[in-house]
């Protein structure tokens, strides 16, 4: 009996019209792969992310209990907005599992059907009779999941006349989805229907149904908070994919960075332009991104002296770059500066590499085999029937043309591959509990240093971090004339993460070594985490432009460059940057290690 | 006349490809795997009343398995015609399909068969064939595959006039899966729209497409008798990704389109 009573309040307090059933509970965070992937099938904008909803309070109806539970109650409501699809962290509505997952499946279809400014009921409505027959699976489970949620609703307290009709209109509404109902008006919120999307959380637009204003201000207020909530948390993931611009969009192209830089323009020479200074950093109050500018800054000035291990080698190379506002490079700009880690002890191939690592060389075996014959030589692996037949068939059997033989080349390919590793403070970021990003990228360096060793490829593997202009940290692992051992292993596994993606100059760089390379085939293989970006202007359009233009340079030299990324959200940025076919998006980072030497594969097969 | 190989068309390929053979022009086919390229080639044979040669271009083509070679029998050597050099002289369609696999010397070959001169030079036997008027050379291949050591030299594809086929409009597939099934429309719809939706997780998710085949094979399995879903986990789902987590969203997504409530249930 105790324990009955403690659950019912339980459920008051939580603002729960029922108690929920946790044993049938599904979250969020197991479907969230699927359900993005179920989200772009079914048509909704690939660009979009998919994540946690915040919850929003309402003021709905309650009884008594109200007062001991505050005016104002919480509920996860599924919404979307031009960058994301916001769902529920759990859903427990339904006792089956089975139904609380479709539950996040049907959410995700209404979020592909329904437009970003809807009229929230009738869109609904719609967008439910859509769904409904387009998709004969999604009929039987809506059926039981409306009836359930109309039962459920049967408990809710209706005090007026007008809570009572718009209550009704609700009910109808789930049983028939129709278009043409308009919404009661009626006072307090109306209990959430988990089945439909609801208006953006920041607009406020929810609360219109029935809002009088509150007594106190707290709604207004309150609201902007669980807003900034979902904000902050996003922002920590902006400092690593630098803003949120989309290079598409002319208006969003500049970047805070560069309006602040169009002062100075002037300063653009090397020497000058010393640092980016923090005075000028007193100066910003931009809001929303100060605390981002704090941080970076910090990030800055802690610069360790990590350089200790790290040997540069010679005296460092100045190098151009590309300043798209005016449309010409700024010479001698960037300072790049070899590196080699002085102390990494040549080590062997990690243990937890080593299975796939054997997979992959004895698939990679056969492939070498098959892919060089060397056709009519005097010796070789299998007859060369046509050079048989146009000997016996000539009319003078000259003693001297008697290439019979077919051989199986075991010469290196007529291609040079260059991997430039992004080593960016960036893929310091965690994957999972035990992974970090550059714990993949290390991973999948040594995995394709040993398949391209296979192969007998010739190629070289570089990383690079930057801070700024002045200082862009160019790791050597290995060069064209090195061959692959334990000492590149050792360098590649001393590999630590350094601070910003000045992308441009590290191409340019590379492009420098590639195109030295006597090869008929050059490839620029570039592993990245996200956009290119500094402390400085080069976060933001500046930076991109800048990068493509040292792309279009390398693809002028004769290289094919090819990017790999991380970022999900590449999808925005990478087509500008390296053409439509010029790169390759993994959404699973974990996979990189393997993936790589197939999408290598596929290239140059 | 009407041909019993069934083509339907998806614009004006059918037209400009008439206007290519009266001209005598080569024609460079470009489109995803089974999008029906080869059909429309077929097709055009029948129609146009040429025998059509394909060869299925491999990186171990040799010239000679294009060209002909001589071979020994009792009596002695005798020269064979490769497809090359039959369609050049009996008048034909020689149809090379994935031209960009076979390697850059073999296609060679095709250089002056592909432009005014219309004449193929058979080395081994020194002679020099001019084109019969009803010879046509048409090339296809797969733009999608990103590969960085193949692809057409300039000077080969500048030799062409290009088609770029696509899969088909809804309606248009929907039509092309009941024509080759028997299937019924309502199956045949929802199998076509299934298919769009997994088409848009081309890049994000799947590396590959599905083709039209692919779905024509589904409505077949379908038509026969086998249950609908599973026909589609394997025709549609299995064969594109060996991806666990994509492939149990390519299941939901089958799921939704293919089982009555009852079937859920259970
Ligand atoms: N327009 C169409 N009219 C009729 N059938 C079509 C059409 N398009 C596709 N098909 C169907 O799709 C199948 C595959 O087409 P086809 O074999 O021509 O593909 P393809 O483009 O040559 O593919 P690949 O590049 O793999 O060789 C055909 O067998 C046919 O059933
Ligand atoms: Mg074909």
């Amino acid at each position: 009996m105790e324990e009955q009573v403690g659950k019912l309040w339980h459920s008051f307090i939580t603002g729960r019209t029922t108690t929920g059933y946790p044993q049938a509970a599904i979250s969020f965070s197991q479907l969230s792969r699927g359900l993005s992937i179920f989200y772009r099938a079914a048509g909704g904008d690939p660009a979009k992310t998919m994540s946690c909803t915040d919850k929003r309070r309402l003021r709905t109806r309650r009884a008594w209990l109200v007062r001991v539970a505050g005016t104002q109650q919480r509920f996860s409501m599924a919404w979307q907005d031009e960058k994301g699809v916001y769902f529920p962290e759990q859903i427990d509505l339904f006792s089956q599992t089975e139904l609380n997952k479709t539950l996040y499946f049907w959410l995700a279809a209404m979020a592909a059907q329904l437009p970003l400014h809807f009229d929230w009921f009738r869109d609904n409505q719609i967008a439910t009779r859509t769904l409904l027959d387009r998709y004969p699976g999604f009929r039987e489970h809506y059926r039981m999941m409306a009836a359930t949620l109309v039962t459920q609703r049967k408990n809710l307290i209706c005090k007026t006349e007008a809570e009572k009709r718009r209550e009704k209109v609700i009910i109808h509404a789930l049983n028939h989805p129709v278009d043409c109902i308009e919404f009661p008006v009626a006072d307090r919120d109306s209990h959430p229907v988990p089945l439909w999307l609801y208006p953006a959380l920041s607009t406020q637009h929810v609360t219109e149904e029935n809002e009088q204003p509150l007594p106190n201000q707290n709604t207004e207020k309150q609201q902007t908070e669980t807003v900034t909530v979902r904000k902050q948390a996003k922002r920590t993931d902006d400092r690593k994919k630098t803003d949120g611009l989309l290079i598409f969009i002319p208006d969003s192209l500049f970047s805070w960075t560069e309006h602040i830089n169009m002062d100075r323009s002037e300063d653009d020479t090397f020497d000058e332009n010393a640092a980016f200074i923090a005075q000028d950093l007193d100066d910003l109050t931009l809001g929303n991104r100060e605390n981002g500018i704090a941080s970076r800054l910090k990030i800055d000035l802690d610069l360790p002296s990590s350089d200790a291990d790290d040997f540069p080698v010679g005296p460092g190379i100045r190098l151009p770059e590309w300043h798209y506002k005016r449309h010409s490079y700024i010479t001698h700009y960037c300072q790049l500066q070899p590196l080699i880690s002085a102390d990494a002890e040549p080590t062997e191939l990690p243990v937890h590499l080593k299975p796939v690592a054997r997979r992959l060389k004895s698939q990679l075996e056969s492939f070498r085999l098959g892919k060089n014959r060397l056709r009519r030589q005097l010796f070789g692996d299998e007859i060369n029937l046509d050079s048989w037949l146009e000997h016996t068939t000539s009319a003078t059997q000259q003693v001297t043309g008697q290439n019979f033989f077919n051989r199986i080349d075991q010469h290196q390919r007529d291609l040079s591959t260059l991997i430039l590793a992004d080593l960016s403070l960036s893929t310091e970021a965690a994957i999972d509990n035990d992974t970090r990003i550059i714990d993949v990228i290390r991973d999948s360096l040594l995995q394709f240093g040993e398949a391209i060793h296979t192969l007998d490829d010739n190629f070289a593997m570089y990383g690079f971090s930057s801070v700024r202009n002045k200082m862009i940290r160019y790791h050597i692992l290995k060069n064209f004339n090195e061959s692959y051992d334990d000492t590149i292993r050792g360098r590649i596994l001393s590999v630590k993460p350094g601070f910003y993606t000045r992308l441009g100059a590290a191409i340019r760089q590379s492009t420098r070594i590639l195109a030295r390379q006597p090869s008929e085939h050059k490839l620029l293989l570039i592993i990245s985490d996200g956009k290119p970006n500094d402390i400085d202007r080069y976060e933001g359009r500046y930076g991109i432009e800048d990068t493509r233009k040292a792309v279009q340079e390398a693809k002028s030299e004769g290289l094919a460059p090819f990017c790999i990324t991380v970022d999900s959200d590449a999808n925005n940025y990478l087509p500008y940057l390296f053409g439509n076919r010029g790169y390759s998006v993994l959404h699973n980072s974990l996979k990189l290690p393997q993936v790589l030497p197939e999408i290598y594969l596929g290239l140059t097969q | 006349m009407t041909s019993s190989c069934y083509y339907l068309p998806q614009n004006n390929e059918i037209e400009l490809f008439c206007y290519a053979a009266e001209l005598q022009l080569p024609v460079l086919i470009k489109g995803p795997t089974g999008c029906g390229k080869t059909r429309f080639v077929e097709h055009m044979g029948e129609k146009l009343n040429r025998p059509v040669y394909t060869v299925a271009c491999h990186d171990d083509l040799t010239a000679a398995d294009l060209i002909g070679r001589h071979l020994i029998n009792s009596e002695g050597t005798y020269w064979q015609d490769g497809p090359l050099t039959r369609a050049v002289r009996e008048g034909g369609i020689c149809y090379l399909d994935e031209v960009v696999e076979a390697r850059k010397d073999t296609t060679v070959v095709l250089h002056p068969l592909a432009d005014y001169r219309r004449v193929l030079p058979l080395d081994r036997t020194g002679e020099t064939i001019q084109a019969h008027k009803n010879f046509m050379l048409v090339v296809s291949y797969n733009p999608g595959y990103q590969n960085l050591l193949k692809g057409m030299k300039p000077s080969t594809r500048q030799r062409f006039i290009s088609l770029q086929f696509n899969y088909p409009e809804e309606q248009q597939e929907t039509e092309i899966i009941m024509a080759e099934t028997g299937i019924d429309s309502k199956t045949a719809r929802h199998l076509v729209r299934l298919g769009k939706e997994i088409r848009r997780l081309k890049d994000h998710d799947l590396q590959e497409m599905v083709s039209t085949r692919l779905l024509v094979y589904a409505a077949l399995l379908i038509e026969k008798g086998f249950p609908k879903r599973d026909a589609c986990v394997h025709c549609l789902a299995e064969s594109l990704t060996d991806d666990a987590e994509t492939f149990q969203s390519l299941v939901q997504l089958i799921n939704l389109h293919f089982l009555s409530g009852k079937e859920q249930a259970a």
